[in-house]
C-alpha cells in the first residue's frame, strides 16, 4: 500500500529547477533508498515532503492526505519525520532535552496546566521523561544524556538526530545522509541501527545515501535521482547495472569504500 | 504653491538623508552590519565643525581658507573616528552573530550619545554662520536660498565623487570584491582589512559633511541630533536597498520629502513615527527594498 | 486535596505580602522603598523580555513601548474610571477603602497587562516573520511608532503628560507581581511544552520538523512578554503618578536589554542584573551622571568579552 507519493512534483529556485515532474512513491513497511550525484534534488525532495516548501506544481500525498499546503509542524503530526543532511539538533540544550521537546505533540496539558503545575502534569511529565529515556536508552546515548548536544562528537550527533527523529513516533522516516562523515565501524552500526528501526519499531523509511555499501546492504529498493528527475529505479542490483545511473555518475565517483 | 515650497525643504532634508544613508549602505555591503553609530558620526561633524569655527574664529573673519579648513577637519576628524570605531568595536565580532555587532553598535552610539553629552555639555551650541544666507529665487511665496542649493550641489558633488571611487578606483574595486565575499577576496590577495577601514573612513567623511552642511541651516547643535537623522537615513537606506549605493540616495531623497510633507499635511508630531511606518513596510513586505536583490533562503 | 493546598497557598502568599508591606512601609525609610519597586518593576520588565530574546531568541528591542500601554491603560482607568468605582464599591456595596482600591488596581493591572498583550498580538504577528538584526529594528520601530500614538492621544494628556494618577504601587503589589511574573515564566520555561521557546532559538526549522507551531509559539512569548511588561508600567504609573511618553523612547528599552545581555540566559541572571543596574546610580552618586555612558561601556564590554566564544566556533 502507498504511504507516501509524490505526484508530478516541481519546485525552482529563480532560474534553477531543483525538482522537476517528479513521481516517487514510499510504500507501508518499505525501507527504500534514495541516491543521485551531489545537486541532484535529493534534499530538496525532502524539504517539500516535510512543508518547509510547497511544490509550485504538483501534489504530495501522505496516507491519501495532501501534503503540499500544510506547514512542517502539521506534517509531523501526521507521521513524518526527518533527519537533516547537515546536523540541526538543539546545540545549547541537554541530549535528554532534545528528546524531550521532540514529544510535544503529545502533550495534552495545556499552558495553563504548565504554569500552575497540576497533577496531570507532572504525571505527563513523568510519561515524556520515561518515553525519552527508553529512545535514548535504544540508540545507544543513555551514557550521554545530560551533555548538551553540540559537544557530543559527530557520530553521536547523528544518532541523536535520529533518536529525536523517532521521538514524534513517526510512520515514515526520512534520513538524509545519516552516515555521512563516519567511519566504516560507525557506519556498520548506523546500518543495524536502521534495520532495528525498521524491523522492531515498525517505521517506513526512506534514506538519502551516499555510501553505497549502506544502501545496497539495507535497502529494499532503490530510487535515482539527477536533475531534479527520476532516472531510475528497483533493485539495488539492478540500479547498479543500469546505464543512466551510471552516466549519471560519470566523473563523480561511486564511492566505494 | 506651498507644495512646491515644501519640495524644495524636503529635497534638501533628502539629499542630507542620502549623504548619511550611503554610509550606512556601504557599511551594510561590506559588514552585513547595521552600524547604529553612524547617526552620531554625522553629530560629530557637526560639532568638531562648531569647535573649529570657533577656534579658527570663523565667525569673526569668514574668509573661504577658514571655511574650508573647517569643513575638512572635521571631516577628516569623523573619518579617523569612524575606523577608530571599526578596528576596535566590530572588528573583534567579526565571526559573532550579526546580532552581537549590531548590540556593540548600539552601544557605541550610546556611547557617543551620552559621552558627548559629558564631554560637550547637554545644551545646544549655535554653529558661526560660514555663510550667510542669500534669496536666490522668489516665486510668489517660494523662495530658494543659497543655503538650499548649497546643500543639494555639494550633495549631487559629493555622491558623485563617491560613485566614481567605488566604480573606477582600484580601492572602488576591492570594496565590490568585499562586499561580495570576504574569503574570496582575500584569497586573490586583496586586504580585507584595510578595505573595510577605508569603508568606514569614506562613510564617516560623508556623514560629517552632511552634519556640517545641516548647521548651515539649522546651526543648533548638540549631542543628541544624530539620533533621528541617523535612524531615518537608516530607513532611507532599507527603503533603497540596502547595500546598492544608488538606492541610498533614491531612498533619501523619498524620505525627505515625504517626511516634509506629512508633517506639512497631517501632523508634525507624526514626522517621526512615520519614518518608522515606513521602515516596518519594507521589512515586511519588499525586505530587499526598492533597488535590491534578493534570493530564497538556503537551508 | 491538591485544589485546598494551593488555594491555602495563595491565601499563605497574598498574607505574606501584606505583612511584608505593613512593616517595609512602617520600618523602612521611603527612599529606600522607593528604590526597592523601582528594583521590583526592573526585574519583572528584565523577566519578561528574557522570556522574548534569551529563552525564544527572537530579540526585541521595543519593550518600552508594550510597557507604554500597559502604564497609560492602568493609569487612564484608575483615573478615569476608578473614582466611578469607588463610589460604587464604598457606597453601594458598602466595601470599606481598603478593599476598594484593592479591586481597583487590581482590575487595572489586569487591564494594563491585557492591553498590553493585545498590542504584543498585534505587532508580532507581522514582525516575528523578521529575524536577527531586521527583527530588532522592527521591534525598534514599532515601540516608537506605539510611543508616538500615545503623544498624539489627547485623552492621556498628549504632550502635556499624564498627571495626579493615584499612587496604588506598593510592596504588596510590587510582591505579588514580581512573584507571579517569576511564577509564569519559570513554570513556563521548565517544562516541556516550554522547552519549545528554547528548541525555537536554538533551529528554528528544526523544532517546526519535530511538530512545534513555531509562529504560535513566536508570538506566544512576545504576548507573554508585552502583558508582563504592561503590568511593569502599571506599577511604575501608580508609583510615580505622572506619566509622558520622554520616558518610554528606544533608549528604555535598550535599558531592559543591556539588564537581559547583561545577565546571561537564565531568569535568576536577568533579575540580578536588574536589580545591580537600578541599584547602582543609587549607591554611586557618581554613577547617576555617568549611567547612561556605563550602560553603552557595559554592552560594548560584554559583546566583546564573548567574541572569543564565536571565534572558536
Ligand atoms: N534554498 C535554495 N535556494 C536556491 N537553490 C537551492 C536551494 N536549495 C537547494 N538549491 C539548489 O537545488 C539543487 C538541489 O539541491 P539539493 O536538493 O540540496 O541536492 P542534493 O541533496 O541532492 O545534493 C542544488 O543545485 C542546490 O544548489
Ligand atoms: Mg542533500
Amino acid at each position: 500500500m502507498n504511504l507516501l507519493e509524490l505526484k508530478n512534483c516541481t519546485l525552482s529556485f529563480g532560474g534553477l529547477t531543483a525538482v522537476s515532474h517528479l513521481n516517487l512513491n514510499v510504500n507501508e513497511g518499505e525501507l527504500v533508498g534514495l541516491i543521485g550525484p551531489n545537486g541532484a534534488g535529493k534534499t530538496t525532495v525532502f524539504n517539500l515532503m516535510t512543508g518547509i516548501y510547497a511544490p509550485s506544481g504538483g501534489d504530495i500525498f501522505f496516507k491519501d492526505s495532501s501534503l503540499s499546503s500544510l506547514r512542517p509542524s502539521q506534517v509531523c503530526r501526521l507521521g513524518v519525520a526527518r533527519t537533516f543532511q547537515n546536523i540541526r539538533l538543539f546545540g545549547n540544550m541537554s541530549v535528554l532535552d532534545n528528546v524531550r521537546v521532540a514529544q510535544y505533540i503529545y502533550l495534552n496539558r495545556g499552558l495553563w496546566r504548565t504554569v500552575l503545575r497540576t497533577r496531570s502534569f507532572y504525571e505527563e511529565e513523568e510519561q515524556v521523561f520515561k518515553k525519552a529515556r527508553e529512545i535514548l536508552n535504544w540508540v545507544g546515548l543513555s551514557q550521554d544524556e545530560a551533555d548538551e548536544a553540540h559537544n557530543l562528537p559527530y557520530g553521536k550527533q547523528r544518532r541523536l538526530e535520529m533518536a529525536r527523529a523517532l521521538a514524534t513516533r513517526p510512520h515514515l522516516l526520512l534520513l538524509d545522509e545519516p552516515a555521512a562523515g563516519m567511519n566504516p565501524f560507525e557506519k556498520e552500526e548506523l546500518m543495524k541501527l536502521i534495520e532495528r528501526i525498521h524491523r522492531e519499531l515498525k517505521v517506513s523509511i526512506l534514506l538519502i545515501e551516499h555510501d553505497m555499501k549502506v544502501v545496497m546492504g539495507i535497502c529494499h529498493r532503490v530510487m535515482v535521482m539527477d536533475h531534479g528527475e527520476m532516472i531510475a529505479e528497483g533493485t539495488p542490483n539492478e540500479v547498479q547495472k543500469n546505464a543512466k545511473v551510471i552516466e549519471a555518475y560519470l566523473g563523480q565517483q561511486i564511492n566505494n569504500c | 504653491m506651498q507644495f512646491l515650497q515644501q519640495l524644495i525643504n524636503g529635497i534638501s532634508w533628502g539629499s542630507i538623508y542620502a549623504l548619511i544613508a550611503l554610509g550606512y549602505t556601504m557599511v551594510y555591503g561590506v559588514l552585513r552590519l547595521i552600524n547604529f553609530a553612524h547617526g552620531d558620526i554625522y553629530m560629530l561633524g557637526a560639532m568638531f565643525g562648531y569647535y573649529v569655527a570657533v577656534f579658527l574664529g570663523v565667525a569673526e573673519h569668514a574668509s573661504g581658507v577658514r571655511v574650508l579648513s573647517v569643513v575638512l577637519i572635521s571631516m577628516l576628524g569623523c573619518g579617523l573616528i569612524g575606523v577608530g570605531i571599526e578596528r576596535f568595536c566590530y572588528r573583534p565580532l567579526r565571526k559573532a552573530p550579526r546580532l552581537a555587532a549590531l548590540m556593540t553598535a548600539v552601544g557605541v552610539s550610546l556611547l557617543l550619545e551620552n559621552g558627548g553629552q559629558l564631554i560637550f555639555g547637554a545644551d545646544p551650541k549655535f554653529f558661526p554662520p560660514l555663510i550667510h544666507t542669500r534669496e536666490i529665487f522668489r516665486f510668489h511665496e517660494i523662495v530658494l536660498n543659497n543655503i538650499q542649493l548649497m546643500i543639494f550641489a555639494v550633495s549631487l558633488l559629493l555622491m558623485f565623487l563617491l560613485h566614481w571611487i567605488v566604480m573606477k578606483t582600484r580601492m572602488g574595486k576591492a570594496m565590490r570584491a568585499v562586499s561580495f565575499s570576504h574569503d574570496a577576496a582575500g584569497l586573490v590577495g586583496i586586504p580585507v582589512n584595510r578595505v573595510i577601514s577605508f569603508t568606514f573612513f569614506l562613510g564617516s567623511l560623508l556623514a560629517a559633511a552632511a552634519g556640517i552642511l545641516v548647521s548651515l541651516s539649522n546651526p543648533k547643535v548638540e549631542p543628541l541630533m544624530g539620533i533621528m537623522p541617523g535612524l531615518k537615513a537608516f530607513v532611507a537606506a532599507v527603503l533603497g536597498g540596502i547595500g546598492n549605493m544608488m538606492g541610498a540616495m533614491i531612498g533619501g531623497l523619498i524620505m525627505g520629502i515625504s517626511e516634509v510633507l506629512v508633517s506639512g499635511y497631517i501632523s508634525s508630531t507624526y514626522r517621526d513615527a512615520f519614518a518608522f511606518f515606513i521602515l516596518i513596510f519594507i521589512l515586511l513586505y519588499k525586505p530587499s527594498g526598492l533597488l535590491g536583490k534578493t534570493g530564497p533562503e538556503k537551508l | 486535596m491538591k485544589s485546598i493546598r494551593q488555594v491555602l497557598f495563595c491565601v499563605a502568599i497574598l498574607c505574606f505580602f501584606f505583612f511584608l508591606n505593613h512593616f517595609l512601609t512602617l520600618y523602612l525609610n521611603p527612599y529606600y522603598l522607593q528604590i526597592l519597586i523601582y528594583a521590583g518593576i526592573n526585574v519583572i520588565l528584565a523577566i519578561s523580555l528574557n522570556l522574548v530574546n534569551a529563552q525564544t531568541g527572537q530579540f526585541s528591542m521595543g519593550h518600552a513601548g508594550f510597557m507604554a500601554v500597559g502604564a497609560y491603560a492602568s493609569a487612564f482607568f484608575t483615573d478615569r474610571v476608578g473614582p466611578l468605582l469607588h463610589s460604587f464599591f464604598t457606597h453601594v456595596l458598602a466595601f470599606p477603602d481598603f478593599f476598594s482600591s484593592f479591586f481597583i488596581f487590581g482590575f487595572a493591572l489586569v487591564i494594563a497587562g491585557c492591553l498590553s498583550a493585545g498590542a504584543g498580538f498585534i505587532v508580532g504577528l507581522p514582525v516575528l516573520r523578521l529575524r536577527g538584526d531586521y527583527l530588532a529594528i522592527a521591534t525598534l520601530g514599532f515601540g516608537e511608532i506605539i510611543r508616538v500614538m500615545i503623544l498624539n492621544m489627547d485623552v492621556v494628556g498628549g504632550a502635556r503628560g499624564f498627571t495626579d494618577i493615584p499612587i496604588y504601587t506598593n510592596v504588596f503589589w510590587l510582591g505579588l507581581c514580581v512573584y507571579g511574573t517569576w511564577m509564569v515564566i519559570g513554570n513556563l520555561i521548565h517544562s516541556t511544552k516550554g522547552r519549545a521557546f528554547l528548541a525555537i532559538r536554538e533551529d528554528e526549522v528544526a523544532a517546526e520538523c519535530m511538530g512545534i507551531h513555531t509562529t504560535k509559539y513566536k508570538v506566544g512569548a512576545f504576548v507573554i512578554g508585552a502583558f508582563f511588561a504592561g503590568v511593569g508600567g502599571a506599577l511604575l504609573a501608580h508609583e510615580v503618578g505622572y506619566l509622558h511618553t520622554n520616558s518610554f523612547t528606544f533608549l528604555r528599552s535598550i535599558e531592559i536589554v543591556v539588564m537581559v545581555v547583561l545577565g546571561g540566559t537564565s531568569l535568576v541572571g536577568s533579575a540580578l542584573a536588574a536589580i545591580v543596574l537600578t541599584l547602582l546610580p543609587e549607591v554611586l552618586r557618581f554613577f547617576s551622571e555617568y549611567r547612561m555612558v556605563v550602560y553603552s561601556l557595559v554592552l560594548i564590554f560584554l559583546m566583546l568579552a564573548r567574541a572569543k566564544k564565536w571565534k572558536s566556533t
